[in-house]
């Protein structure tokens, strides 16, 4: 008896700390007040991110927290943890309690579009952030403010290639090969050694699943058996990996993409020569501004927001940090 | 005769270990370059974390045990390591919070199954998911970045040209073994997961002991973590992603029995190498991504299968 | 002082049962002392209340060497001079024998662990107990009876005042229970006294000096041994008297159903064994532990491979690469260690019972519920298996019920022959009984039987013929009428070229 009522007591203590840390993601009020009657100026959105697990994810949420705070819209922030499921519940969750925009990543392009468009149909403002359902404009979703990841490819492939004269060596790190980004820069990569025969891929692309300890291993193992001259890393922390493999200032260049600090860091002491910023901050703030703009009645010049990637070197490295 | 019996059962008895050499001297074959010295450290080097990690997996399986949350602890401890190393304070302070913070999930983990008679499966996946959460809200999402060089000279120095990681692991090793192998409570250890109940019934704690063994493997968690983030120079929330399933990987292709009670530690040292010697050979063959999960796997499969059909032979 | 340990008024309650009510037990320095009583009289709990396995409820009193004595675990009893050994087997397979011998107290040097000498006192500890194995033998790789010798030689050296024997004869042979009584009287004579707790009435007479009896958690009574009878004795114990131990039913014995023909094991531990019963016969299967009794029927059942044999089954050969060939045609084997090879402990009644001929209590190829609790209904009944329900979990019956369960589960599969493995090992009277009828009947209705046993009296008490094995070899056959124990020790102690 005594040890069921400690449990009880366990369980009952475990039910309220996920309230307060419910309330403590939230950006808003507490509920007691969100139940007053919404002032008729003030919107309410909700950002529903993929995860909020990397800088590049931290900087969406800052860049829409920036923008919100500066039109004055009331802004809730989720993370669907990178579970399609739990996004779809997310976003009825959000219908029902009467938010007038729902902006998000979606975890899955295609799983996520009956929700997307249940949630059109009910009247909400519906936009995608970083990435975007499959046939999204026949899903109800009003607009999509994203990067173009094949552009950021080719972005920083273009970079090595000018590096390296057009001549080389060059070895690959992907992310997990059956996510979208990941295929998509791969892509941006391939157009461009398209275009220059003599760069020449001498082993075949490791999927890295992001971590830098695990492209730090495979580098170190291929610096033992390979000659290479140049290695394009999908995200700055397997860079940061290839360039912990490599050493600083290696003559080999290494190269990473998203921009986030453990790259930067790399970039100012030499291990790694460059990165492709995406500017996840931008593409935030694009999508709170498009909601606003929709929400009160103006339309927007496309309903297609691309925010470029820009190139980050030893030289311009101190502007991003 | 006698002595070609005496070889025999030798051979049967280390069989995990020729099998280990002969996928050596085939991927020396393949590519030469496997061998290099500079490639040798790199398998020291890959080896040393996993191994660390697998000595503690150790000990909680021979103890009838199981650990799922080493991989989150990891990740835990390297965060904790990362943002006290930043120069501030001396190195000592990241790696004692490292391991400290280690060695708490572990008492945690130990507690849940002793005493609250959880099983060792769900008590650690609870923990596993509860201590990644706890690295993700410590560390804010992101990587935490600017450790001090010190810090980083800390995996990355080498002694007489062997990495310094290596030398680590080996320590661990000497310790470990010789805890198991030479002390009571190593003799405890084995009796708990050999039989439970008859080592309560001859006067063992066996909770003390049950609860110790999951201290040891968060504690070599939190070391493992602080050297983690020393050698990738940065503490990731996201680091460490199932490393607990290579760490019951290289005891369980070394011989240590899931059912506990049953291990050496030689084995272990070779089930890691014999992983980390995968992972680096088919790296350098440039087998892609793909098909060396496939590889991996079929290996691990194959080399344990030969060593079960090896010693029953002997029988 | 007279008693060395005095229990005095001790109940121990569990939820819903009283398992012990004001019971006491006194015992003398340098005697042997039975405690006797059918399983769930209470003779375990109140050992287990004395080694600090359970807490006796509030109220009684426990004095030992004069001193008031209160255990919380089973080292601070050891460590006051109080041993035991479990009824339950406890060996710790994949140790070795003497890793095993001194777990949870092993001798250090300079604190850590000192094998040198464990291993030589091991060594002492096996030679005085006349057993022939390295002290660095795995004990996985020891008999039953072996690894029973084992736990006995672990609680003897721990230099108790008192040592509790719980079955500690349950799996060995005749050979090694007169070893085991060498070293008990040597133990007498320094004035360690033994507690004593044993099914097997003939130990009792020829070891025990005194007997406590128990009947469900009350105390009955004590005697000195000399001045019972078996009669007597069985009397105290079940409240009733039971005039044959051994009943024997008359049956018709008829054709031969079974035939194993030149029997040879792949490992070579049983060599050439020709056995045939008939209908309505009981054939009995002795000779010491290892003489490869259970390995033979193991063979016959598919369970390890032959490497020569034929069997027939009713006059059909039948080829056995796995025990459903046989299953298939009839032939059931109950198993020497039921919690291992016979149970599903964790299971009901209910799903133990349906185990075998799952096939049967299914309607149009679904598992019927109904069916199957009628089928255990019936078999609960007819075997007399005590058990509140269909439902109640096999691990928490008796020793003599959980046998019975086994054996419901296998006669639910209807086989005309059965192989039973020492099937009353350590179960108590009133259920051995029950099983010899049991077995009786199952001759009567023309079925076969054929039993392995290491209790001579019992193959002597209920079979027809009994077939002696030595060292895996075939040594003998007797009939009833020739039946002596003389003749059966001879052959199962014959040496063969």
């Amino acid at each position: 008896m005594k040890k069921n009522k400690f449990l009880a007591l366990l369980l009952t203590c475990a039910m309220v700390l996920t309230v307060l840390a419910g309330c403590g993601s939230k950006d808003t009020p507490a509920p007691a007040e969100e139940s007053k009657p919404a002032e008729s100026s003030t919107y309410k959105i909700a950002l529903i991110q993929q995860h909020q697990t990397n800088a590049f994810q931290i900087a969406v949420t800052e860049g829409a927290q920036a923008k919100a705070a500066e039109l004055g819209v009331e802004l809730t922030i989720l993370s669907a943890d990178q579970d399609a499921a739990t996004q779809i519940s997310q976003i009825e969750q959000c219908v029902s309690e009467g938010y007038n925009a729902i902006l998000f990543e979606p975890v899955d392009p295609d799983g996520l579009r009956d929700a997307a468009k249940a949630a059109a149909d009910a009247g909400v403002v519906v936009i995608n952030v970083v990435s975007f359902c499959t046939d999204w404009e026949n899903a109800g979703i009003a607009a999509v403010s994203c990067g173009n990841n094949i552009k950021a490819g080719e972005n920083e492939m273009q970079h090595v290639a000018d590096l390296l004269g057009g001549k080389g060596n060059v070895a690959i790190l992907t992310g997990p090969s059956a996510v979208t980004d990941a295929l998509d820069r791969l892509t941006g990569y391939e157009n461009i050694l398209a275009n220059y025969p003599d760069m020449k891929q001498v082993v075949a692309p490791a999927d890295c699943q992001w971590d830098t300890a695990k492209a730090q291993a495979t580098v170190e193992s291929w610096l033992s058996a390979y000659d290479l001259d140049a290695i394009v890393c999908q995200n700055d922390g397997m860079a940061v990996g290839a360039g912990n493999a490599a050493g600083a200032d290696s003559g080999i260049v290494i190269t990473g993409l998203d921009g986030t600090p453990d790259g930067y860091e790399a970039i100012k002491d030499g291990r790694i020569t460059g990165t492709v910023a995406q500017d996840g901050g931008a593409m935030a703030a694009n999508a709170v501004e498009a909601a606003v703009t929709l929400l009160n009645g103006g339309s927007l010049e496309s309903n297609l927001l691309i925010t470029d990637s820009v190139w980050i070197d030893a030289s311009n490295v101190a502007d991003y940090e | 005769m006698k002595e070609r019996k005496r070889i025999n059962t030798l051979i049967s008895e280390y069989f995990i270990f020729v099998i280990f050499i002969a996928l050596v001297i085939v991927l020396t074959c393949l590519k030469p370059s496997f061998i290099t010295p500079s490639n040798l450290v790199n398998i020291l080097k890959q080896a040393s974390i996993n191994g660390i990690l697998a000595f503690g997996m150790m000990f909680v399986i021979v103890a009838g045990g199981f650990d799922m949350s080493v991989g989150s602890t990891v990740a835990f401890a390297g965060i904790l390591a990362a943002m006290l190393g930043q120069g501030n304070y001396p190195l000592i302070v990241p790696l004692v919070v490292a391991m400290l913070a280690g060695l708490a999930v572990g008492i945690a983990n130990g507690i849940g199954v002793a005493v609250g008679n959880l099983p060792p499966f769900i008590m650690t996946l609870g923990t596993m998911t509860a201590v990644r959460g706890l690295a993700l809200v410590v560390s804010g999402g992101k990587p935490v970045i600017g450790i001090s060089a010190q810090y980083k000279a800390v995996a990355a120095s080498t002694f007489c040209g062997i990495p310094m990681l290596a030398i680590y692991l080996a320590v661990i090793i000497v310790i470990c073994s010789f805890v198991l192998a030479k002390t009571v409570y190593g003799r405890r250890v084995y009796a708990c997961g050999g039989n439970l109940l008859a080592a309560r019934v001859s006067g063992i704690n066996t909770t003390m002991i049950r609860i110790s063994t999951f201290a040891i493997a968060g504690l070599l968690a939190g070391l493992s973590g602080f050297l983690m983030t020393s050698r990738v120079t940065i503490g990731q929330p996201t680091a460490a992603e199932s490393y607990e399933m290579d760490a019951i990987t290289a005891c369980v292709v070394g011989g240590v029995s899931m059912s506990g009670g049953v291990g050496k530690p030689w084995g272990v040292v070779v089930g890691c190498l014999l992983i980390t010697v995968i992972a680096n050979g088919l790296d350098i063959m440039g087998v892609s991504s793909h098909w060396q999960r496939i590889v991996k796997g079929a290996i691990i499969v194959l080399a344990v299968l030969i060593d079960i059909k090896g010693k029953s032979k002997k029988n | 002082m007279e008693y060395v340990l005095e229990m005095k008024d001790i109940s121990k309650t569990f939820p819903g049962v009283v398992a012990l009510d004001h019971v006491q037990l006194q015992v003398r320095p340098g005697e042997v002392h039975a405690l006797m009583g059918e399983n769930g009289a209470g003779k375990s709990t109140l050992m287990k209340i004395l080694m600090g396995i359970y807490t006796k409820d509030p109220g009684g009193e426990i004095f030992f060497d004069g001193k008031p004595y209160s255990a919380s675990n089973p080292k601070e009893a050891m460590d006051m001079g109080v041993a035991m050994i479990h009824q339950e087997l406890n060996p710790i397979l994949d140790m070795a024998v003497y890793e095993n011998i001194f777990v949870g107290r092993e001798i250090r040097k300079n604190g850590l662990v000192d094998k040198k000498t464990e291993i030589e006192e091991a060594q002492k500890l096996i030679e005085e107990c006349g057993l022939h194995v390295s002290p660095k033998e795995t004990l996985r790789n020891l008999t039953v009876a072996q690894c029973q010798l084992i736990e006995i030689i672990k609680a003897i050296s721990v230099n108790a005042k008192v040592i509790v024997m719980d079955e500690p004869t349950a799996a060995i042979t005749e050979r090694e229970v007169e070893l085991l009584f060498e070293h008990i009287r040597r133990l007498k004579e320094k004035g360690v006294a033994i507690i004593y707790i044993s099914h097997r009435m003939a130990e009792i007479f020829a070891i025990c000096d005194r007997v406590s009896v128990y009947r469900d958690g009350q105390y009955i009574g004590t005697d000195d041994t000399a001045n019972l009878s078996e009669a007597q004795l069985i009397k105290m114990m079940v409240g009733r008297e039971i005039t044959d131990v051994y009943p024997k039913l008359n049956a018709d014995i008829g054709e031969v159903v079974f035939e194993a023909k030149n029997i040879t094991r792949a490992d070579n531990k049983v060599k050439g064994v020709s056995l045939a019963v008939r209908r309505g016969e009981i054939l009995g299967i002795g000779g010491l532990v290892g003489a490869g009794r259970s390995e033979l029927v193991e063979g016959i059942f598919g369970i390890h491979p032959l490497s020569q044999g034929e069997i027939y089954v009713k006059g059909k050969k039948v080829k056995v690469s796995s025990p459903q060939d046989i299953i298939k045609e009839g032939v059931a084997l109950i198993t020497e260690d039921r919690k291992v090879t016979g149970l599903n402990l964790s299971g009901t009644v209910n799903d133990n019972i349906g185990m075998v001929a799952i096939k049967k209590l299914l309607t149009n190829g679904l598992y019927n519920k109904a069916k199957a609790h009628k089928a255990s209904q019936e078999y609960i009944e007819k075997l007399n298996i005590k058990t509140p329900s269909v439902n109640q979990i096999v691990g928490n019956l008796s020793g003599g019920n959980q046998q019975k369960v086994v054996i419901a589960k296998w006669l639910l599969n209807e086989p005309d022959i059965i192989i039973l493995d020492e099937p009353t090992r350590g179960i108590d009277v009133g259920a051995k009984r029950d099983i010899y009828l049991l077995l009786g009947n199952l001759v009567q209705q023309g079925k076969a039987v054929i039993m392995i046993s290491s209790e001579i009296p019992e193959l002597m008490g209920i079979c027809d013929r009994i077939l002696v094995m030595c060292e895996g070899n075939y040594s003998g056959e007797v009939q009833r009428e020739e039946f002596s124990q003389e003749r059966i020790m001879t052959l199962a102690s014959a040496i063969t070229v």
